[in-house]
């Protein structure tokens, strides 16, 4: 199929949505995000086995073989849509990461030994890829050492999203003169220090490795497509959950514009106001469809997905923010309360533009896809 | 619908073109920078005598599509349509770009505008009669809306039309009327009450050679001359060319400027259709900036928006072509395009330098005044940005009228 035919949603993924958000405005509404957050791990293990045992998005990219769904880029980001929308603040998205990194390395032990408990709930996984300055690029920060009972890692990993509830991690290292990626199990012999965070569901740790031991699932050059692999599905996520996100503020905005009066009028009456909303329909709209389009294409395999996905992350991530800045400005006052939920989506849309690589970056490797 | 029937469908089509007329020289071939004639198209802006002259062989394209069954693909059957999908539509305009075929675009707002407003509102004797001639280009169009004291505010527009008998009599002043002085037909918005203000105006067909008509054209900003001025004193028309009841004239224009919107936004792509990235690249190459970090972070987010303007109409075409109703926010498509065209002319602006203010003679850099000059046309243009994003923010998004 090509990229266009696959751009309209299908029944399935249509039912997909309509299940999430239901199951989401249900069980997760802002008292409840509220009350996770302020829990010691950040998000409801309860919740979370729910949406893994009643759903099955442990598994939602997992193949069939082992234990999952064997959904694609274009079904996974209907899920990660309506996540973003609820700031889900489970371990979700590093389990799809994980799970993206051990697929495209290809190592069948290491999906064998992972894989399943993923899919079943029983194991939480996520990734270690970024350095101190938060970039994907240096390997430097890790060492891997290859000892008579096997590799080693010593080291240290920022940025890891949910490492201190994960039991294993997709960690790349410099081993020797190349980079290589490592699955690591987070036992004793790994330090995870929670780092304090701009958006408060999207718990990071760093993790400090000393001699730690680990399996070696890809080296060298391939280590490095493993990575960009990885980033690609970090990018895509993040489009998806801002179009989310935008979905929500521009839902509130529009809700307080059309109720909230002054001078003895909805404040929705005044262009001042109504334009703005207008702006934000239009940041949905090129969110939305950006988004969709990269995943469609990444589905396809179509020549231009890696255009498309940095298109689409540089685009809704900017959205997002906008969207988010301009709800807290229509709420007033009201909106600059720690109580009103818009300030959980701004801090959300500057972290995740920050964290799927920053707009700067997007702008320069859009240049170059486009062949400047 | 089998892609096999579309299949067959465009091989046929393929066929019966390359019967008829030549390969396009530009098919298969890339941009090569410095090669051929550099001007930048913003507006159709042609020279108005070769324009005229044109006209003729645009006509008999038309009516040789009509013959072979191709002049309104997704027209329905009984009004000379071939009643087939969009899908079959959109496959053989795409056919028609890898030929010499003398083309539509004279007849945008005909064909685009008019002819879905006369299937919408007419009389069933009206749509027998004008969407045939109106496809196989025997009429030509034009839009009679805009007056000197009605732009944005299109309810205020003081045109009258006086009922006598059978006819109606017009007077007033219209403006900025693109095409015409080609046209053979406007429709034009008068109003034939008093009160009220949205319910007193009706939309008429009205003959541009009738005694009374008079077109003066209007040159614009960027030098070219595609607007017309056109006086009306004491036009006489038939209440037959009458299009919707009296009083209902502002949903008639309500329809003509939805299609309007939609079909400036579609057209370009948002932007992305009128340049192409190759030729944003090689002008870059060209003055020397490709390693400057600055441009290159400029360069990526024109891009983006390009593309992103051009990934939001591809999926609403997927949505409509699984059925899903297409909403008001669709207008946003026209702002898109506006923006990109403000964004592409600071961007080639800032690349080109002083070479976009006078000729130094080098290939393809002063070319692009056109985008410079054409850009605040756009923002104006289907309804200014401000109108259409007041008529988002109150139809999509239910927010209330002011006062």
């Amino acid at each position: 199929m090509a990229t266009r035919d696959r751009l309209a949603l299908t029944d399935d993924e249509r039912a997909l949505q309509a299940t999430l958000r239901e199951f989401l405005t249900e069980q997760l509404p802002s008292a409840a995000l509220r009350a996770a957050i302020e829990s010691e791990t950040g998000f409801s293990a309860e919740l979370h086995q729910r949406l893994v045992q009643e759903l099955g998005l442990g598994g939602l990219t997992v193949p069939e073989d082992y234990g999952g769904l064997g959904m694609g880029a274009a079904e996974a980001a209907v899920v990660h849509r309506e996540l973003g929308r609820a700031l889900y603040p489970g371990p979700f998205l590093p389990g799809c990461l994980a799970a993206a990194g051990l697929l495209a390395a290809g190592d069948d032990p290491a999906c064998r030994r992972w894989l399943p408990p993923l899919a079943a709930g029983t194991a939480t996984g996520t990734i270690a890829f970024a350095g101190q300055d938060g970039t994907w690029n240096g390997t430097d920060a890790i060492r891997a050492d290859r000892t008579p009972g096997g590799w080693q890692l010593t080291g240290t990993s920022w940025f890891v999203p949910v490492g201190h509830v994960a039991q294993f991690c997709v960690v790349r290292a410099a081993a020797g003169d190349g980079p290589a990626v490592f699955v690591a199990e987070l036992g004793s012999s790994v330090l995870v220090t929670p780092m304090p965070v701009l958006d408060l569901t999207r718990p990071l740790s760093v993790l400090t490795f000393s001699q730690t031991p680990v399996t070696l699932i890809v080296a060298g050059d391939a280590a490095g497509r493993v990575a960009e692999r990885v980033h690609a599905d970090l990018e895509l996520a993040t489009a998806a959950e801002a179009a989310g996100g935008i979905d929500w503020c521009l839902g509130t905005a529009v809700h307080h514009a059309r109720t909230r009066e002054q001078f003895g009028q909805p404040i929705g009456s005044f262009q001042a106001i109504a334009h703005q909303c207008a702006d934000m329909l239009a940041g949905l709209q090129d969110a939305s469809a950006s988004a969709r389009y990269a995943a469609a294409a990444t589905a396809e395999g179509a020549g231009d997905a890696r255009l498309a996905t940095r298109v689409a992350v540089l685009r809704a991530g900017e959205a997002y923010r906008h969207a988010a800045e301009t709800t807290i400005h229509i709420l007033g006052g009201t909106g600059f309360t720690w109580e009103h939920d818009a300030h959980l989506y701004y801090r959300r849309a500057w972290s995740a533009q920050q964290l799927a690589g920053g707009a700067q970056a997007h702008r320069a490797a859009i240049a170059e896809l486009a062949g400047l | 619908m089998t892609s096999r029937q579309i299949g067959e469908f465009l091989a046929d089509a393929d066929a019966w073109l390359a019967a008829r007329y030549p390969a396009a020289i530009s098919a298969g071939r890339r941009f090569s920078w410095g090669e051929g004639d550099d001007t930048v198209r913003v507006f159709q802006e042609p020279d108005p005598v070769a324009e005229a002259g044109a006209l003729p062989a645009i006509r008999r394209w038309r009516q040789e599509l009509w013959d072979a069954g191709y002049g309104w693909i997704d027209g329905p059957a009984e009004y000379g349509g071939a009643g087939l999908s969009a899908t079959y539509a959109r496959g053989f305009e795409q056919l028609t770009r890898r030929y010499q075929v003398p083309g539509d675009s004279a007849l945008t707002v005909s064909l685009g505008m008019i002819a879905p407003t006369v299937l919408r509102h007419g009389t069933e004797e009206q749509r027998q009669y004008w969407l045939p001639r109106l496809q196989r280009g025997q009429q030509i169009a034009c839009q009679l809306f805009s007056e000197p004291g009605a732009g944005s505010d299109l309810a205020a527009v003081a045109t009258r039309a006086v009922r006598e008998g059978s006819q109606w009599r017009i007077s007033g002043q219209k403006v900025w009327t693109s095409g015409a002085h080609l046209a053979d037909v406007g429709e034009i918005i008068c109003r034939t009450a008093h009160e009220p203000r949205h319910g007193n105006l009706t939309a008429f067909l009205i003959s541009m050679d009738a005694p009374g008509v008079t077109v003066r054209p209007l040159r614009q900003m960027t030098g070219g001359a595609s607007f017309n001025e056109v006086f009306l004193d004491d036009v006489r028309v038939n209440d037959e060319r009458r299009l919707g009841p009296v009083g209902d004239g502002w949903k008639v224009a309500l329809t003509t400027l939805g299609h309007e919107r939609g079909a400036m936004g579609h057209s370009a792509f948002g932007g992305a259709g009128i340049l192409s990235t190759e030729r944003l690249i090689a002008l870059v190459r060209a003055m020397n900036k490709d390693g400057d970090p600055v441009v290159r972070q400029e360069f990526g987010e024109l891009i983006s928006r390009l593309r992103t303007a051009r990934y939001v109409q591809e999926v609403q075409a997927a949505q409509a072509r699984a059925g899903e109703s297409a909403g008001p926010e669709l207008a946003l498509g026209k702002i898109a395009l506006s923006d990109n065209f403000r964004r592409l002319a600071a961007f080639v602006a800032d690349v080109t330098g002083s070479a976009i203010v006078a000729d130094t003679g080098a290939w393809g850099t002063y070319a692009w005044t056109s985008v410079l000059l054409g850009a605040p046309g756009y923002r104006l243009g289907g309804g200014t940005d401000e109108i259409i994003k007041t008529a988002v923010a109150q139809r999509a998004l239910g927010l209330p009228r002011s006062g």
